[in-house]
């Protein structure tokens, strides 16, 4: 080949080593006792799940203004390094490596995705850094690690809950799914399945798909022909709102029961004008207008999605540890799993695993533009 | 019976967003001869544009998406200018066309998030308003009405332009041998300046009639311009009509699909379609 | 200096991806960008193997192997017809098939809740754990895979194949079944990417099926784009560089979320650059 073509090959090589090199030597931090305590933040930033991982990084942003303008952790600010995941299982394990190895950070808050969160925690673990999840649902991550904690229950309480509550309060007896393939999604369809049919259900539609799908209008034909008492929507939303729309506009009289996904205000607001009978179920929280309003006025937009409450309390819940027990791994894992917090999300204590030792629920119904409790 | 005609309902409407798709994309094709992937960036950018001018500047409906259409086309003619007549210049292969087109599709979708943040939004102001028709027992909105008379109408004035006018001749010449057509007099650069401006202001309006009709994201270039794609193929690639009908069939098998199996399979089933016309009628169902 | 190792690894896999894919397109010709499905069914295979049967990860190295084989057997043998842009479109359909297999088939694959706890790789006793002992069994495979391709390449099959790339009508005028030579290398190289799909599942230890998407495809292509077509060290240099860049950019300083999309403008225009300016690639022999 060309003598030009070589050289550029081995100097685009050099120079970008040279890069990689002179901005890990610039940007790779040392862990010392005073100064600031560095932390990461893995969510997805781009692609589809996007909005949620960037409003959640408004909310780490915010509870971390507050936490360091308050005196940080004994005089230590804390220092949040944010990297993109993008719900994806290569990226999240890059990031959470750099994080890891350049940035020295002594935990990590994150993923979103349980994608992200189930590629990078074995990681995490080996290398004895502590990781809370705040929205993370797939139940096999109960088997992570003793430094694993995730302050969102896994898919399989919430699904079970909406079963019960559906057969037993609702009276429902056929009921159709429609939901996102994604785990979240997925996850809870499955758990909701079992349970209902297990109480005597019967399952009249089932349709799933991608979480960017716009288009439900034959899936709902199905779900019209069928007419159940309920559909079980847990989807995410952007497409639940799309699908409300339709469900509208097709005429479908049965009523509808989604998931922790819709406490979304911009859902909310959006469907206002649809009348139609919306419930949904929701961790019992404590989402108060004061924590909305200091995050919208942050974001300076009207969603208050998913993972945002939590994540803000995830932040709280680490920042306390911190105090209780300084870095070190093995005493802030034990700092962490004695937590007792009463955040925007509720109450949070963690098991053996890491995972929430209970998982209490509510229903809400979306009208008049808000979400207001039934039970 | 009447979940008959809303199936075949669903399918008018998705055929019409695919058959916005497929028009402006054939078109490029029919003339400059490759397959243009930047055209899902246009679309998505038009889509942007009028969500800025009627949800965040709060001008009026019919400017906002004059003004959307304008600068969809504004871009696609721009984009032609500085990337693909280089490529075409140099007689550059399909292939080596449809990787920069790719490129420009990046980059668009990546700026506009930026800009513009990935969240979804809406385009409509007030979201519940739209007005519904019955038809037969299923049943359509007011904006996908609008939306396939849209479709229509642009299938008809193409269809039209390109048969009886001089441009559409001149057009075709160009399509068919561009050293000829120069040498017979005509500006075979200016042209295709012109066609990609038609084109990427079609894929606008598809980007702003999904825009209505469901909602925006940066990604939404990429979906639309897929379907818009294998519409052509199947359609044939570059009959203006083929590429209507090819819209129609496509979401007629997809919604048949959906129905007898379930959503996960959509995309798979369309692709399906896809591969199956490629393979025992790749010229698609209408030649040029 | 674990980031490092980190980094080696996938410059490894990716580098093996790169190596199969250039094989089919730069050596034959075909551009493929259905090559993630290979990676996912050899990650699949392998993830299920061990983890369902407790076989030796050496042994379930080659089952996964002949399987994703089998299967870029029947692609090629479907898509042998299609030529140029429509083979494209083509492959990218099955992509997006095999996609939703892998994100429908809830049985097996457990749909987008995706395998975890993966074991590493163990051969008499002795388990690859560390990271650093990963890459050296990474570099092996790289290793293998590049004396693979050396050895295709400089065989009579190999000038063969470059001769059907060049002009295949009269290759086979020649005599030549270029059928089966086209054919035999893309199951090679199917197989090739399942070998790096084994790695990649084995060192991340979690796989779902958003790692074998078309936009995977895409970047496996864009590898072999930028590092040079039909050049071994080429694709090796594609992987080490778009591994490496977005990594760097990392430590640029951008607020993190521009800091994804810029990643996403950067690759953009380096398709559009590459297109205009070098087609071949940096190391490249070969210009579409």
């Amino acid at each position: 080949m060309d003598n030009s073509a070589k050289f550029i090959g081995w100097a685009a090589g050099i120079a970008v080593v040279a890069a990689v090199i002179v901005f890990m030597y610039v940007g790779t931090s040392t862990p010392s006792e005073t100064g600031p305590i560095t932390i990461g933040f893995i969510a997805p930033l781009t692609g589809d799940v996007a909005s949620i991982g960037s409003v959640a990084r408004t909310a780490t942003e915010l509870a971390v203004e507050e936490i360091n303008s308050a005196g940080g952790i004994d005089g230590r600010q804390l220092n949040v390094v944010y990297e993109d995941g993008q719900c994806s299982a290569t990226p999240a394990n890059n990031a959470a490596t750099k994080l890891i190895n350049a940035d020295r950070v002594i935990a990590i808050i994150g993923g979103v995705c349980s994608s992200e969160t189930a590629a990078f925690a074995p990681t995490a673990m080996q290398n004895k850094i502590v990781v809370i999840s705040e929205c993370s649902s797939a139940p096999n991550l109960s088997k992570t690690g003793k430094y694993f904690f995730r302050n969102y229950p896994s898919d399989a309480y919430q699904g079970k809950y909406a079963a019960e509550h559906a057969y037993n309060m609702l009276g429902a007896r056929n009921a159709a799914l429609i939901f996102h393939q994604t785990d979240w999604g997925t996850g809870i369809k499955d758990v909701f399945k079992q349970r209902f049919t297990e109480l005597g259900g019967n399952i009249v539609v089932e349709d799933g798909s991608p979480q960017e799908a716009r288009d439900y209008r034959t899936a709902l034909s199905k779900v019209k022909v069928a007419n159940p008492d309920y559909i079980y929507a847990p989807t995410y939303p952007e497409g639940g709102t799309v699908l409300l729309r339709q469900i509208k506009e097709m005429g479908i009289n049965s009523k509808i029961l989604a998931g922790d996904a819709w406490s979304d205000t911009r859902l909310q607001k959006d469907v206002a004008s649809f009348d139609l009978d919306i419930l949904y179920v929701e961790s019992k929280g404590n989402v108060t207008d004061e924590f909305k309003s200091k995050l919208l006025a942050k974001t300076g937009g009207d969603q208050v999605p998913l993972c945002a409450p939590q994540v803000y309390d995830a932040t709280y819940i680490l920042a306390e540890a911190l105090k209780k027990a300084g870095t070190d791994p093995d005493k802030l894992a034990d700092a962490m799993r004695a937590t007792k917090y009463d955040g925007v999300s509720g109450h949070i204590e963690f098991d053996a695993n890491g995972d929430m030792t209970v998982a209490e629920y509510i229903v809400k119904r979306i009208e008049n533009g808000t979400a207001a409790q039934v039970q | 019976m009447e979940i008959a005609v809303q199936i075949a309902l669903n399918a008018v409407i998705a055929g019409a967003l695919y058959s916005l798709a497929a028009l402006g994309f054939n078109l490029v094709y029919n003339t400059a001869r490759f397959f243009d992937l930047g055209y899902g960036a246009v679309a998505a950018t038009g889509a942007y544009a009028v969500f800025y001018f009627y949800k965040t500047l709060q001008f009026d409906l019919l400017s906002s998406i004059a003004l959307g259409i304008l600068i969809a086309g504004a871009l696609g003619f721009l984009i032609e200018k500085v990337v693909y007549r280089q490529l075409r210049a140099r007689k550059a292969s399909q292939t080596v066309l449809l990787i920069a087109s790719l490129g420009v599709l990046t980059v668009v979708q990546a700026i506009i998030a930026i800009i513009f943040s990935s969240q979804f939004q809406t385009l409509s102001r007030n979201i519940g308003a739209s007005r519904i028709y019955n038809v037969y027992g299923g049943v359509m909105t007011e904006t996908q009405v609008i939306i396939l008379c849209s479709g229509l109408s642009i299938m008809t004035a193409l269809g039209i332009i390109l048969r009886y006018t001089l441009f559409g001749k001149a057009i075709k010449a160009v399509a068919d041998d561009e050293e000829v057509a120069q040498i017979v007099g005509i500006n075979s650069e200016r042209l295709i300046g012109i066609v990609f401006f038609i084109g990427s202001a079609i894929g606008g309006i598809a980007g702003i009639a999904v825009g209505f009709d469901t909602g925006i994201q940066p990604t939404m270039g990429m979906t639309l311009l897929l379907s818009g794609v294998v519409a052509a193929i199947i359609g044939g690639m570059g009959n203006v009509y083929g590429g209507v009908i090819g819209a129609f069939l496509l979401a007629a098998i997809e919604n048949a699909g959906v129905w007898y199996l379930s959503g996960e399979w959509k995309a798979a089933i369309a692709f399906a379609i896809l591969i199956l016309f490629l393979l025992f009628r790749p010229q698609g169902l209408f030649q040029k | 200096m674990e980031y490092l190792v980190h980094i080696a690894v996938l410059i490894c896999i990716y580098g093996i991806l790169g190596l199969s894919l250039n094989l089919a397109v730069g050596q034959a010709g075909l551009l493929s960008v259905t090559h993630a499905a290979f990676y996912g069914i050899g990650a699949y295979v392998v993830a299920l193997l061990l983890i369902a049967v407790g076989l030796n990860f050496f042994i379930a190295v080659p089952i996964a192997m002949i399987l994703a084989g089998v299967v870029a057997l029947a692609v090629g043998v479907v898509f042998s017809r299609l030529r140029e842009v429509y083979y494209v479109f083509g492959t990218l359909g099955f992509n997006i098939i095999a996609y939703s297999v892998f994100l429908n088939w809830d049985s097996v694959t457990r749909g987008p809740l995706g395998i975890p706890g993966i074991p590493r790789p163990e051969i008499f006793g002795f388990r690859f754990g560390e990271n650093e002992f990963f890459l050296i069994l990474a570099t092996i495979f790289l290793a293998i895979t590049y004396a693979v391709c050396q050895f295709v390449t400089s065989s009579s099959f190999g000038r063969v194949l470059r001769a059907i790339r060049e002009d295949e009508e009269v290759t086979s005028v020649f005599g030549y079944a270029t059928h089966y030579h086209k054919l035999a290398v893309f199951v090679i190289s199917g197989m090739l990417a399942a070998f790096a799909g084994t790695l990649f599942a084995t060192y991340i230890t979690f796989i779902d099926p958003s790692s074998f998407n078309l936009n995977e495809s895409i970047f496996i292509l864009a590898i072999i784009i930028l590092g040079g077509l039909a050049s071994h060290r080429g694709a090796i240099l594609g992987a080490f560089l778009l591994i490496i860049l977005p990594e760097a950019l990392r430590f640029v300083g951008f607020p993190s979320d521009v800091a994804a999309q810029m990643r996403q403008v950067t690759y953009g225009l380096i398709l559009i650059l590459l297109m205009l300016y070098r087609p071949q690639g940096i190391w490249g022999e070969f210009r579409m």
